[in-house]
């Protein structure tokens, strides 16, 4: 093979890659990804745990949210895809007080009525490497005087009367994360199972 | 020729569309005022009053005037009338669309008992009334109506929109890819091209959640569409809920019907029927939604209700027009 012969095929390569590849870019500039719904999303109390069969049996009317006394229930837009107009709640925004209402006024099995110690939103969980009382700098106990549960949900530690510990009653209502004062928010709802992994999403 | 005159409908039929125009104004002022109703609940909930910023306040006290009569615990007993057209409660009675019943159960491939009772009042409604959400209580068709009335309107003042006319059976096509879709990706795709669904929804967000959702932009299309394209196209060729309505109407009890003694040609019926039918010959069929403006307009009262299972078939032309007296005398000569 003749050297031009070779730097031809080697040039015509990079511009067709190059060529292929501006559609792409482009494509990426005009739409970047769309937010991947973070964890911090958690549906209403009473709601399925299997999310397929939720977003089956949602019918998108909106009505939890318009029954909902602290207004924590928000609805994915386009951002949401196939979720679009399902309910989720934010609890660092806004969260649940686990009054019940929309479970019973949800029309479908979407919600369904439970009490509220049966609820499952998740299970909240404490970075004990950043809470103020667990890293000694401070007494705080915010989280433990909110929780609508109380002991059964959180309570402190028995040797030290500030630093709060997640029970198995939790329910993942969001108000502690809602309250907490610290500004990285070391309290988290996370899936139940991730409970003693120390993995924040920040 | 002898002057046969025809019974004359029951003077009150002339009237139902002012009383029609007045519950489509009211669900739709409904709709606005919910989630305002809605917002001053959780004020009330909050025990906020005093934090609140001063137009809030206002929204607050206004509130406050209006429901102080009626209630002692608004936070509590102001719920007893919530949601929308797609699926609201009223007095403890849940009512939910058709559409979302027949959506639902799609998705889940499954039924769900509680959904299908809260459906089964608009259902008997819609066999005896046939299409009549279409006409008297849709939220969406208060808006589509004035946009006829706006397309006139430019046509009068030089700027001729379309008017095409495609086939009427386009809309059962869409019901039926709907219903397949939703059975295939297990969500209720209908609600997000439903246009009562969309408008009750947006609402709501406009007002209580801080901003318009996915569906507003697709409202305006339907909008344009039937401004620019077809009249009331969405409802005539599109509408999955109408093809729904229509399917559970066709054998409906209470029907439009012309009295051709009293009939004389002048077609304002044709010319007045938003979904594109043919008063005129007859021609109602499982689309019309006994909205009664052809009752309204009909200059010698020629249209009048009848309990029968099915439309007269097309009896000629009316016997005090023009066709009519010329075929009489032509055979007086014959």
């Amino acid at each position: 093979m003749r050297r031009r012969t070779l730097l031809k095929q080697i040039a015509a390569g990079t511009g067709t890659v190059c060529a292929a590849s501006l559609p792409y870019g482009l494509a990426r500039l005009l739409a970047p990804d769309a937010k991947a719904a973070p964890a911090t999303r958690l549906r209403p109390p009473g709601a399925m745990n299997d999310d397929a069969a939720f977003v089956e049996a949602c019918i998108g009317c909106g009505l939890c949210g318009e029954v909902c006394p602290p207004r924590c229930i928000r609805f994915f837009s386009r951002e949401g895809g196939g979720q679009v107009n399902t309910p989720y709640i934010n609890p660092e925004e806004q969260a649940c007080t686990l009054c019940g209402k929309c479970m019973e006024i949800c029309p479908t099995e979407a919600l369904t009525e439970m009490p509220r110690e049966k609820v499952d939103m998740g299970i909240a969980q404490i970075d004990r490497l950043t809470c103020y009382p667990w890293v000694d700098t401070g007494i705080c106990g915010a989280c433990v005087s909110i929780c609508p549960l109380g002991d059964q949900a959180i309570d402190f530690e028995l040797w030290n009367q500030y630093k709060p510990v997640v029970q198995d009653g939790c329910v993942g209502c969001g108000l502690c994360v809602e309250v907490c004062p610290h500004p990285s928010l070391p309290i988290r709802i996370v899936e139940r199972f991730q409970r003693t992994v120390v993995r924040h999403q920040i | 020729m002898a002057e046969q005159a025809g019974k004359k409908p029951f003077f009150l039929w002339r009237h139902l569309n002012k009383l029609r125009w007045i519950s489509l104004s009211t669900v739709f002022l409904m709709l606005i005022a919910l989630p305002y109703i809605h917002v001053y609940q959780t004020f009330v909930a909050a025990h906020a009053y005093d934090f609140l910023a001063p137009s809030e306040k206002q929204l607050y006290d206004v509130a406050e005037f209006f429901t102080a009569p009626l209630t002692d615990d608004p936070a509590e007993d102001l719920d007893a009338i919530k949601g929308s057209t797609w699926s609201g409660t009223f007095f403890g009675f849940k009512i939910s669309d058709p559409l979302a019943a027949l959506g639902q159960m799609a998705a889940a491939k499954g039924i769900y008992l509680p959904l299908l009772f809260s459906a089964l009042l608009p259902i008997g409604l819609t066999l005896v009334f046939g299409r009549f959400f279409c006409g008297w209580i849709c939220p969406a068709t208060f808006l589509y109506e004035l946009n006829t009335n706006f397309a006139a309107f430019l046509n009068r003042i030089g700027f001729p929109m379309r008017r095409r006319r495609f086939d009427r059976r386009l809309k059962y096509l869409v019901l039926a890819i709907g219903v397949v879709l939703a059975a295939m990706t297990g969500s209720v795709l209908m609600a997000a091209i439903y246009p009562p669904a969309i408008i009750g929804r947006e609402i709501y967000y406009a007002i209580a959640l801080g901003g318009f959702g996915a569906g507003a932009v697709f409202f305006v299309f339907t909008l344009l569409f039937d401004l620019l394209v077809a009249r009331r196209g969405f409802c005539r060729y599109l509408c999955p809920g109408g093809a729904l309505y229509s399917l559970l109407g066709r054998y409906r009890f209470v029907r439009i019907q012309r009295v051709v003694e009293d009939c004389n040609d002048c077609a304002k019926c044709n010319a007045v029927c938003e979904f594109g039918l043919d008063p005129l010959r007859d021609g109602f069929g499982q689309e019309c939604n006994n909205c009664t403006a052809c009752i309204a307009v009909c200059p010698t009262d020629a249209l009048t209700f009848r309990l029968q299972l099915n439309d007269q078939p097309d009896q000629g032309p009316g016997h005090l027009g023009r066709h009519y007296r010329q075929r009489s005398e032509t055979g007086k000569a014959a």
